[in-house]
């Protein structure tokens, strides 16, 4: 496949009084045809520079930006060039945003705001009302298109906004945390939406969110973004299943059930007590291995007991990865042979506790 | 009737066309004021909105001199105003008195008051709208007209009859340079002359005029708000 996006050594500093802020630092990134690419980060990590840096919302220092085969800027002898402001109006049209708060026209009908990109484009009445049709059954909302985004739920006006990035088209969308302020089930069936209008249309999607639940539900890969800077990137699946950096962690495992585990290990829980010798400790297991009953294989072949804290099976991009938080408790040197072939069996072990004498 | 008039009122109707006169040059001075200040106003307003350090094209040098204009003739009483201007009025429209020489002073008085409330309305168009717009490839143009001037509608009429109802107070002063109107009328018939009746009925015609004007604005403010005034429908069952 190809790229549709190219961004090299992008930096854009930001100059406050109270000192200069890097929001985007030497931020290299190759996104293809046809994918749906997360971007995640805390608050002013810069991925929502970084977004709108891709359609030139905002303006970088330097570094080159390629969209569907047009430079928006490119270096020439250290210094940056920017794509004429006409070409670039072109270039925008085929580039879709949505944004957190919508942004829909409040004194324009759904029919209007979804009919704004269409006008002095050189279409006709005619036209511009068919297309409209068109988008409106393509959200799902036909039955709307009177109503004023007043009348509308949080859902139903980022399907308007949905509807107004495609009307032309686009080869990319921008998702600039549209579902940061949706409920739980319109954040789900936008998700959706995005999802199926990816299949549908080969669409290429960049979103970003601080949820790594919308990257889990979403995304086939994934940016981490600190401080201005990518510190990882991947396909969903490996970085879920083998984080490298302590801020990936932390995301993973505030998508993760089990993440019950470290308030339980605070309060110092009955449930992890570990005697003498027992260890409390997570074992990951691939979809390589996800289906093996190596836990009761090694119960018997080493003699130990698990006690199963908690435990997950995800399913990302059709592959399942299985997380468990146990107790084992046994003589030393049957744990410690455990251990050694679980390694051999690749599942990994992070031991969280040693036990203590209670 | 007539004569229950004649007791109230005496002097305005000894004195009734010229009541008519100055009720008319009231009018006149209102409206032809008015329109231009409505235009000029709009323009310098947008033009602030547009350069200022965060606007859509922001200009250091043109927004400054705007702003440093504005504050200038803001502060100068309206009253001395007036005579401040009349080489600037007479070397412009011929004549600095009369209706026709007050319209340049009231303009002068009207435009920097409502360039500033025209920024204030169009401040409240939340960037998000402005941002969505350029991403969808609309040029200053269609930032201005599709998205500033659409969404503030509501807040430009509101700021529209508060700016017509100080004009209102403007005229009667504009009285000063002998150009007639409600003002200088009350004065000249009614005050110098202890003519009270007189100065009653122009302060009623110039409420009424008042409760007009603010009955329309807010009539009109509240019907753009979600433009049930010029509602256009898409719905098929109704297109067809």
């Amino acid at each position: 496949m190809n790229s549709m996006i190219e961004i090299q050594h992008l930096n854009k500093t930001y100059h406050s009084k109270s000192g200069d802020v890097d929001a985007v630092h030497d931020v290299n990134l190759t996104i293809r045809e046809g994918d749906i690419y997360g971007i995640i980060g805390y608050s002013g990590a810069g991925k929502s520079s970084l977004i709108r840096c891709i359609n030139l919302l905002e303006l970088p220092d330097s570094g080159s930006i390629t969209v569907g085969g047009e430079k928006l800027t490119w270096m020439e002898n250290d210094t940056m060039k920017v794509i004429k402001n006409k070409d670039l109006n072109r270039v925008r049209r085929g580039i879709g945003m949505i944004f957190q708060h919508f942004n829909l026209l409040d004194r324009s009908t759904v029919f209007e705001n979804i009919a704004y990109p269409l006008k002095h484009i050189g279409m006709n009445k005619e036209q511009i009302y068919d297309r409209v049709i068109e988008l409106l059954e393509l959200v799902d909302l036909s039955d709307k298109i009177d109503a004023y985004p007043s009348q509308l739920s949080g859902g139903q006006k980022q399907r308007v906004a949905i509807a107004r990035a495609l009307a032309n088209n686009p080869k990319v969308l921008l998702s600039d945390e549209a579902t940061s302020a949706l409920d739980p089930d319109a954040t789900e069936s936008i998700l959706g939406l995005l999802k199926s209008l990816n299949k549908k249309l080969g669409i290429t999607i960049v979103l970003i969110t601080h949820e790594m639940a919308v990257i889990k539900a979403v995304c086939h890969k994934v940016a981490v973004m600190e401080h201005g800077e990518v510190v990882e990137e991947g396909k969903v699946y490996d970085i879920f299943a083998n984080p490298q950096k302590d801020i990936t962690k932390k995301f993973i495992i505030s998508a993760s059930p089990l993440k019950k585990i470290h308030s339980l290990v605070r309060k110092d829980s009955p449930f992890i007590q570990t005697k003498d010798g027992g260890l409390l400790v997570k074992l990951i297991f691939e979809h390589t291995v996800v289906g093996d009953a190596i836990i009761s294989d090694i119960s018997r072949r080493f003699n130990v007991d698990f006690n199963i804290v908690l435990a997950n099976v995800e399913i990302l991009k059709g592959e399942q990865l299985g997380s468990m938080i146990t107790v084992l408790t046994g003589k030393e040197n049957d744990i410690a042979s455990a251990m050694s072939y679980l390694k051999e069996k690749n599942v990994r072990t992070e031991v969280i506790e040693h036990g203590r004498a209670s | 009737m007539a004569e229950l008039l004649e007791k109230l009122i005496p002097n305005v109707l000894d004195y009734q066309e010229k009541f008519f006169d100055a009720c008319i040059a009231t009018l006149q001075m209102f409206a032809i004021s008015g329109v231009i200040s409505f235009f000029l106003g709009l323009i310098v307003g947008v033009i602030l909105t547009v350069t200022k350090k965060d606007g859509i094209k922001p200009n250091r040098v043109i927004f400054s001199i705007i702003d440093i204009f504005i504050n200038v003739f803001r502060s100068i009483p309206f009253i001395i105003l007036l005579i401040f201007l009349i080489p600037f009025t007479r070397a412009i429209v011929g004549t600095a008195i009369g209706v026709t020489g007050a319209i340049v002073p009231l303009v002068f008085g009207t435009v920097p008051f409502f360039a500033r409330q025209v920024e204030t309305a169009l401040a409240n168009v939340a960037p998000g709208k402005i941002e969505a717009a350029r991403s969808m490839g609309s040029n200053t143009f269609g930032l201005i007209f599709r998205i500033y001037l659409h969404e503030a509608v509501p807040e430009l009429v509101r700021v529209t009859t508060i700016t017509a109802i100080s004009l209102v107070g403007l005229t009667a002063m504009a009285g000063a340079v002998g150009a007639g109107g409600l003002g200088s009328f009350a004065i000249s018939y009614g005050q110098n002359q202890f003519h009270q009746d007189i100065v009653n009925v122009c302060v009623i015609v110039l409420l009424i005029f008042v409760c007009i004007l603010q009955g329309i604005g807010s009539f009109l403010a509240k019907k753009t708000t979600n433009r049930s005034l010029f509602k256009k429908s898409h719905s098929k069952n109704e297109k067809k």
